[in-house]
């Protein structure tokens, strides 16, 4: 009996919850109306306004693990008793944030048909036709989300992505100044070439595949700020296919322990003009944040439903698509 | 109640529906569960996936008959769950356990997404996923 109190004693201290809020530091506008304004608000997180490591040859130092803190709770008590708490760390009576409508691509009116076809028979955010629900690898920019681990060196740098979507998967950036090969295979991650400007990495992607799609399903959560408001909900929501011209320029830029990224996606086959995407912002892990192993086991595909006129999903957050 | 007869009790629609529905991982809770449509049983934990996009735990559960079915649980990813202090071996393989869970809506008789688990020994895991 005392030997069972002890068991229950040490596991509940050899794993205490770990994570908690920053205090708040300053007041944020509740109103965000454009990217700049967006990237000026997380410019005045005190995530960004931390030093910046930089790497032996003066580029800052991509290198750790990022995510999203999404203020899950975990507890554990002296009788074993577990409660898990999705967003628990967050103010739910806290009024939401107005942030920019996320950018969504301008496509031909052929493929503009196509995308609202398949929006037409989402459920929400969600439909099956999404190729997550295959654990397939979520291509680019729409792979850019936490969580991910980032290892860089002189001429390379590689990017270890966890995903909380799909299965693990990786990119290798190559910095040494070659260029695409001009045989490329296309495949769902391309083949990825980059080099600094200033403080900031330029990626150049190619070799895509039309496997994947730009964005979708339930879009990523964005880093909360420090009120207690825990992240928001970005979205490129819709169904974004894309053809396999599609050409990617990706931006990387770290501000003390915050990741800045934006990208271009060119598709000429199915825009009618670049997609410039709303920007994402990743936080810096501590040192003992670790990236696990997800590979990705589809076994709900099958039970999602469509939306019916005794089950219509409503939602503020579901528009449908202009064009 | 016997140890081994499975126990399905559905709970009627209790609880008005969450305002804001939770991302589980890469798609919402409604699209394949009924918030408000409750189910529970008991069964032997016989094994449990700790993998993306969602942790399943499957359990045998044995109906009036005697015949052993098995059932599948839905959780959240795993990442989610280690970060926030939640471990693999919280189950064990072979204990008894009660579920409580949200049923599928497309009819499945076996599944359901885990919010409760109440072990023989008293102690539980609750699995909270917002807006509820």
């Amino acid at each position: 009996m005392l030997l069972a109190l002890f068991a229950v004693v040490s596991r509940s201290l050899e794993r205490p919850a770990v994570r908690q809020l920053p205090a708040a530091a300053s007041t944020f506008p509740s109103v965000v109306q454009s990217n700049e304004e967006l990237q000026n608000l997380y410019l005045q997180t005190s995530w960004a306004k931390m030093p910046t490591p930089r790497t032996a040859d003066g580029h800052p130092d991509l290198s750790g693990f990022w995510y999203n803190d999404l203020g899950n709770l975990g507890t554990r008590d002296a009788n074993g008793n577990v409660r898990f708490d999705l967003g628990g760390a967050r103010n739910r009576n806290k009024p939401p944030r107005k942030y920019p409508e996320p950018s969504e691509p301008s496509y031909k009116p052929e493929y503009a048909a196509k995308v609202k076809s398949i929006v037409n028979g989402q459920y929400g955010p969600t439909t099956t036709e999404d190729p997550n629900f295959d654990c397939l690898p979520s291509g680019v920019p729409r792979a850019s989300t936490g969580p991910l681990q980032i290892v860089q060196t002189p001429k390379s740098v590689v990017i270890l992505y966890e995903s909380n979507f799909v299965g693990q998967s990786y990119r290798v950036i190559y910095t040494d100044g070659r260029q695409h090969a001009k045989d490329l295979d296309a495949t769902y991650l391309g083949h990825s070439v980059g080099h600094w400007e200033g403080d900031t990495l330029i990626v150049d992607v190619a070799g895509l595949n039309d496997e994947t799609w730009l964005g979708g399903g339930q879009g990523h959560t964005e880093p909360g700020l420090e009120t207690g408001e825990g992240n928001h909900q970005i979205v490129e929501k819709f169904a974004l296919i894309h053809s396999d011209k599609e050409h990617v320029i990706e931006r990387y830029t770290r501000r003390g322990n915050m990741l800045f990224y934006d990208a271009t996606v060119e598709d000429p086959v199915m825009f009618t003009r670049p997609w410039v995407l709303t920007p994402r912002h990743l936080i810096a892990g501590g040192p003992q944040d670790e990236l696990f192993e997800t590979f990705c086991v589809s076994l709900d595909k099958e039970h999602i439903v469509k939306p019916n006129p005794e089950d219509s999903y409503t939602c503020n957050y579901c528009k449908k698509p202009s064009n | 109640m016997s140890k081994q007869n499975a126990r399905l009790v559905l709970i009627g629609a209790l609880t008005l529906l969450p305002i804001a529905v939770p991302a589980i991982a890469h798609h919402s809770v409604t699209a394949e569960f009924d918030p408000n449509k409750e189910i529970t049983v008991t069964g032997v934990l016989t094994k449990v996936l700790w993998v993306n996009p969602h942790v399943y735990w499957f359990v045998d559960v044995k109906d009036e008959s005697g015949k052993a079915e098995t059932w599948s649980f839905e959780g959240n990813p795993p990442g989610m769950y280690h970060r926030a202090g939640v471990r693999k071996d919280d189950w064990k393989i072979g204990e008894e356990v009660t579920i409580t869970a949200v049923a599928p809506k497309d009819g499945s008789k076996h599944l359901g997404f885990a919010k409760t688990f109440k072990f023989q020994d008293g102690h539980s895991i609750v699995l909270k996923v917002g807006g509820e």
